[in-house]
């Protein structure tokens, strides 16, 4: 934890490119959210099967090269993504509950020029449809990349947002051609 | 069960103004003023019926909140605009905008009313705005990132959190002089003092507990943990509880003051922000940040007597219901 607290801390000090001390996280800026769902036409237990599995990611989001994880579904469980560009995220599980269908991460590590947010937190809930099919969220909490004031274009909210958009809509959209495509 | 027999007293007293008082002038309130973030906007709630009273626009990204303890008013501190918002607390319109410094967030009022308290978290001060006039009279160097400010009941007294310096400036309100900094946990973030002004508690973003401060001997006296990134602290007016706001595990610590221990953890909305207990010292309102709505809590049974949706990013920092604690 310290380690990664000082690496974010280095981060941003280094992209500011000040002497100001700069805030190690949070609050300067507002956080943000960002919430993307999709219908799939398949049953809960299917879609779980594959965006259930916390140290899955690479089996259903195709920005994903690899993952390595440790801790199964526990509390605390950690997973490395690996992306298909050669980016790296650094993920701790927050809770997980299966009956539910629903767990929380956030991000530990991860460089702005991979994904441009600080303080990034995320949930996901699968919900079944009366049909019979999930409904599944994904929703974020995060901060934009530049934590002081006044931020260049590409770390602004704008930017942050548009980019965990991005990420959310590749994932569910093949999540749901994978659960939809094995009926 | 309880939560049935709340709403039924709510009720007869509700019942009870509408018989005494022509409709024009219904009683109601105290309001509680709901910054809502992302939504650039306040939601006041009607705390006597509870509903939503009005949804007024405001600056951008709205998130501090302070109403001095006759309701006269409310103050809304707008980080990305950097500027203030002046509400009427009867017409319930924005009767003014104020531009302050480079990033005001937290927001305090004298009980007086006759000064207003704004923290920058760029510029490391607090300034001391004259309520009237709307000017700064004052600007008293605190610690680094300057997050929470609140004044002691006999107004004598204001507390800051500096969140970069880990530590609480105590400032004198007659001189606007700072008399002591006090060490706490890592990034202390939201505080709260009690009625009585002996103790200060500040919630610990980074260490993930509260401070204990007793305010006679100006040190920390205990620290207790809670659960991950605690953000806002509300104390019954007896002073005997403290609810601090858990925003990773959308939870509400319940610390008991005496044995300075946590006795219950309560589910409520996703990050949950802002905290206070109503003057009535019978409730507690929270808001919930991702979910848009305020959690209604018994302070005594610790049940959830009530949701209220509210707008989006609801944060509500501050002293957001006149005479609140």
């Amino acid at each position: 934890m310290i380690k990664t607290l000082f690496s974010t801390i280095g981060a941003a000090v280094l992209l500011a490119g000040l002497a100001l001390p700069m805030p190690a996280s949070a609050h300067g800026p507002s956080r943000v959210k960002q919430t993307e769902t999709i219908i799939i036409a398949a049953p809960p237990e299917k879609v779980w099967e594959l965006i259930g599995d916390f140290g899955g990611i690479h089996r259903w989001h195709p920005n994903v090269e690899k993952t390595e994880s440790t801790g199964g579904n526990a509390p605390k469980a950690t997973r490395t993504v690996t992306l298909k560009n050669g980016g790296v995220i650094h993920e701790l599980l927050k809770k997980y509950d299966a009956e539910a269908m629903t767990y929380q991460y956030r991000i530990t590590e991860v460089d702005v020029k991979v994904l441009p947010v600080k303080n990034y937190s995320s949930k996901v809930v699968l919900t079944p449809t009366d049909d019979g099919g999930t409904e599944v969220m994904w929703q974020g909490a995060f901060y934009r990349g530049f934590m002081g004031n006044d931020p260049p274009p590409e770390l602004n909210e704008e930017a942050a947002q548009s980019a965990v958009s991005q990420v959310y809509t590749a994932g569910l959209e093949n999540l749901k051609k994978l659960a939809e495509g094995g009926n | 069960m309880s939560a049935r027999g709340t709403f039924g007293a709510g009720w007869l007293f509700l019942a009870a103004a509408l018989a005494a008082v022509p409709a024009a002038s219904q009683k109601s309130g105290p309001y509680a003023y709901i910054t809502n973030q992302s939504a650039d906007t306040v939601s006041v709630i009607d705390t006597a019926s509870g509903e939503v009273a009005a949804t007024i626009p405001v600056g951008k990204r709205p998130a501090g909140v302070a109403v001095p303890p006759d309701g006269s008013r409310a103050y809304i501190t707008n980080p990305e605009s950097r500027d203030i918002h002046v509400i009427d607390g009867k017409t319930l319109k924005v009767t003014a905008t104020v531009t302050v410094g480079q990033g005001p967030l937290a927001i305090a009022v004298h009980p007086s009313g006759k000064w207003v308290y704004v923290a920058d978290w760029y510029q490391d001060v607090v300034r001391v705005l004259d309520a009237q006039s709307l000017t700064v009279s004052a600007t008293v160097a605190v610690g680094k990132s300057p997050s929470g400010l609140v004044v002691n009941g006999k107004g004598t007294r204001l507390y800051v959190t500096n969140r970069d310096s880990h530590s609480v400036s105590v400032v004198e309100t007659a001189g606007n002089e700072v008399i002591a900094t006090i060490p706490t946990g890592e990034r202390p973030f939201g505080l709260m003092v009690d009625a009585g002004d002996t103790r200060v508690y500040t919630a610990n973003v980074k260490s993930n507990d509260v401070t204990v401060i007793d305010t006679q001997a100006l040190a920390a006296i205990a620290t207790v943990a809670v659960e991950e990134r605690p953000y806002g602290v509300a104390v019954t007016p007896d002073g005997g509880r403290v609810f601090v706001t858990n925003q990773y595990d959308n939870t509400v610590s319940v610390i008991d003051a005496g044995a300075l221990e946590v006795t219950a953890t309560l589910e409520v909305g996703d990050y949950p922000e802002g905290i206070l207990v109503h003057p009535d010292g019978k409730r507690v309102y929270v808001a919930c940040w991702f979910d848009n709505q305020v959690r209604v809590i018994d302070a005594r049974t610790l049940e959830t007597l009530d949701t209220i949706p509210t707008g989006d990013g609801s944060r509500a920092f501050g002293v957001f219901i006149p005479g609140g604690s």
